[in-house]
């Protein structure tokens, strides 16, 4: 639980930028569907202090999101590919690459 | 809070018929200069062609994930990321909810994705109230009350259909639900545009400037007068007031400065706390006792001071001097001035659930203590909290950490350096069913 730790340390908006536009390459989303990134203190003690939510809106379709136990900045292809997983997309391996070498 | 590059965001509620609409066509019909998006959940009722109008359909998302649960509106982050593409066409954004809407997944929208937290700040909530209805409809309404505790601006509209007397009781209800909101009264929503559009209402810097009473505690009594009298007999004037009795208690030998009238002022909530000896008019009233003025006949009521050596006399007075036209006269009928007076934040009772609390320390808070109380109180609590906003100093920082938050949600940066000010915090929540004593006392353990 850090919640001073999170608000001095903002999250680097490119990389949520990048985050946000490799994930919707990768499961080829539209213009219309929206992916949210939100990096949360969290509050139990036993927690990461610092974890990522990152959720999918897509018109008829249920909401869904995933938790990943690190910080935004430390988020790499690795977890966006368990993103994917959890989702149940086959993602395409191709979308990644970008992300590995700007990363 | 709002930064020169985000896009600031007005939210605009209140319930069904409450002029939510009337006030936005206002708005957007003024000369300001201001190119303002409107995103509304109703459609076809902006009547300004210009005006660029989106509309979004209510959508909850629900972001539990076991440690923080977390409720927006999916429809408004769509709308908001769609906005971000076109950021050259406007420069303000006006939210207008529907009279059902919970304003709590609202607010969250601006604190929850973190590209549009980059992008807009929230500048203000304003909720309309229909002066006429909202008695009944705080009753009945789960929301109309959120919509009141969640408010940075209460603009208490219709005024016109209520009586003089049933709208000052109406303001203290409102108020005492939400000591952090200014309330306008107003009607057809006429208010003067610098009420609702940049506010930088999540600044408690710039509420404590309009309102700087209100992180003080609450006392019995609403004024006091200090007169400086001679040995003699006096005369106490009243006229008629609001109530038919008042409550008083006098203290000698208090001095006039403002350290001796804090002291004063704790001595006599404890003389408060006693029962009071009802004195009718024309008896000699006592000092150092609770006592309460019996001012049931119409007219000028007298009652009589005596004082046997040089004193300064203070008087604590449930009402204030103005409410009763209160005078202090000397045996020749010279009026006494005081040589110093005080309105005192007054005590009302408490009948809604949900209310405010706020707190005042002087000294450094330990961040990690505070860390810990924190994640405790919004865990436990964040449901009910509604609303919080403050600054902190923090043990080993030379800035001041400002900080916000709705329910769970909390965001805060360090802000201007102490330089030579003291170093104190300030914090105010509001919301439901809070132990306000608890919290303070949870609090002041943080300090170093």
């Amino acid at each position: 639980m850090e919640l001073l730790l999170q608000s001095r340390t903002k999250p680097n908006l490119d990389q949520i930028r990048k985050i946000k536009a490799t994930l919707r390459q990768a499961l080829k989303l539209s213009e219309e569907d929206t992916i949210t990134v939100t990096e949360l203190a969290c509050l139990e003690e036993d927690c990461a202090p610092l974890e990522t939510v990152i959720g999918l809106l897509r018109d008829d379709h249920p909401q869904i999101q995933h938790k990943i136990h690190k910080p935004t900045n430390s988020i790499d292809t690795h977890d966006l590919k368990e993103v994917c997983k959890a989702w149940g997309f086959d993602s395409a391996d191709m979308a990644f690459i970008t992300f590995d070498k700007e990363t | 809070m709002n930064s020169p590059s985000k896009v600031p965001v007005t939210i605009l509620t209140g319930f069904l018929g409450s002029g939510k609409t009337t006030l936005l066509n206002r708005i957007l019909s003024e000369e300001h200069g201001k190119r303002i998006a409107v995103i509304e959940n109703e459609y076809g009722e902006v009547g300004i062609d210009q005006a660029l109008v989106i509309n979004a359909d209510e959508e909850i998302f629900e972001m539990s994930n076991g440690c923080i649960c977390c409720t927006v509106r999916g429809d408004l982050i769509r709308v908001l990321g769609n906005l971000m593409k076109r950021r050259d066409k406007f420069d303000y954004i006006l939210l207008e909810t529907t009279g059902l809407a919970d304003p709590g997944p609202v607010a969250q929208t601006f604190f929850m994705d973190d590209e549009i937290a980059s992008e807009f700040s929230l500048d203000g909530i304003v909720t309309l109230v229909d002066a006429h209805h909202i008695n009944q409809q705080l009753g009945r309404s789960l929301e109309s009350t959120e919509q009141i505790a969640f408010a940075d601006v209460i603009l208490l509209n219709k005024t016109d259909l209520v009586k003089a007397e049933e709208l000052d009781e109406l303001e203290t209800r409102l108020r005492e639900m939400n000591r952090l909101a200014r309330v306008h009264r107003c009607e057809r929503a006429n208010v003067a545009i610098s009420t609702v559009l940049n506010l930088e209402a999540f600044n408690l810097d710039q509420v404590l400037a309009d309102h700087p009473t209100f992180l003080e505690p609450e006392y019995p009594f609403e004024w006091t007068g200090v007169y400086a009298l001679s040995p003699g007999s006096y005369e106490l004037s009243l006229d008629d007031g609001p109530d038919p009795t008042m409550s008083l208690v006098m203290l000698e030998r208090l001095d006039p400065n403002e350290e001796a009238l804090q002291q004063g002022a704790e001595w006599c909530v404890r003389r408060y706390a006693e029962p009071a000896s009802k004195i009718s008019p024309g008896n000699i009233v006592p000092i150092d006792q609770h006592v309460e003025l019996q001012l049931q006949i119409s007219g000028q009521k007298s009652f009589a001071i005596e004082i046997d050596k040089q004193t300064s006399l203070a008087l604590f007075a449930q009402h204030t001097a103005e409410e009763f036209n209160l005078r202090l006269g000397a045996s020749d009928n010279a009026e006494v001035l005081p040589v110093l007076e005080r309105t005192w934040v007054a005590q009302h009772e408490h009948d809604d659930e949900v209310g405010s609390v706020a707190i005042e320390v002087d000294g450094d808070v330990n961040p990690n203590k505070l860390n810990a109380w924190l994640g405790k109180l919004l865990r436990e609590k964040g449901i009910d909290i509604f609303r919080m906003k403050g600054f902190l100093s923090i043990a080993g920082e030379s800035q001041r950490f400002v900080f916000q938050g709705v329910h769970m949600l909390f965001d805060g940066q360090p802000d201007r350096p102490w330089g030579n000010e003291p170093r104190h915090n300030q914090l105010v929540f509001i919301g439901r069913n809070l132990d306000g004593n608890t919290m303070k006392r949870e609090f002041e353990a943080c300090l170093n």
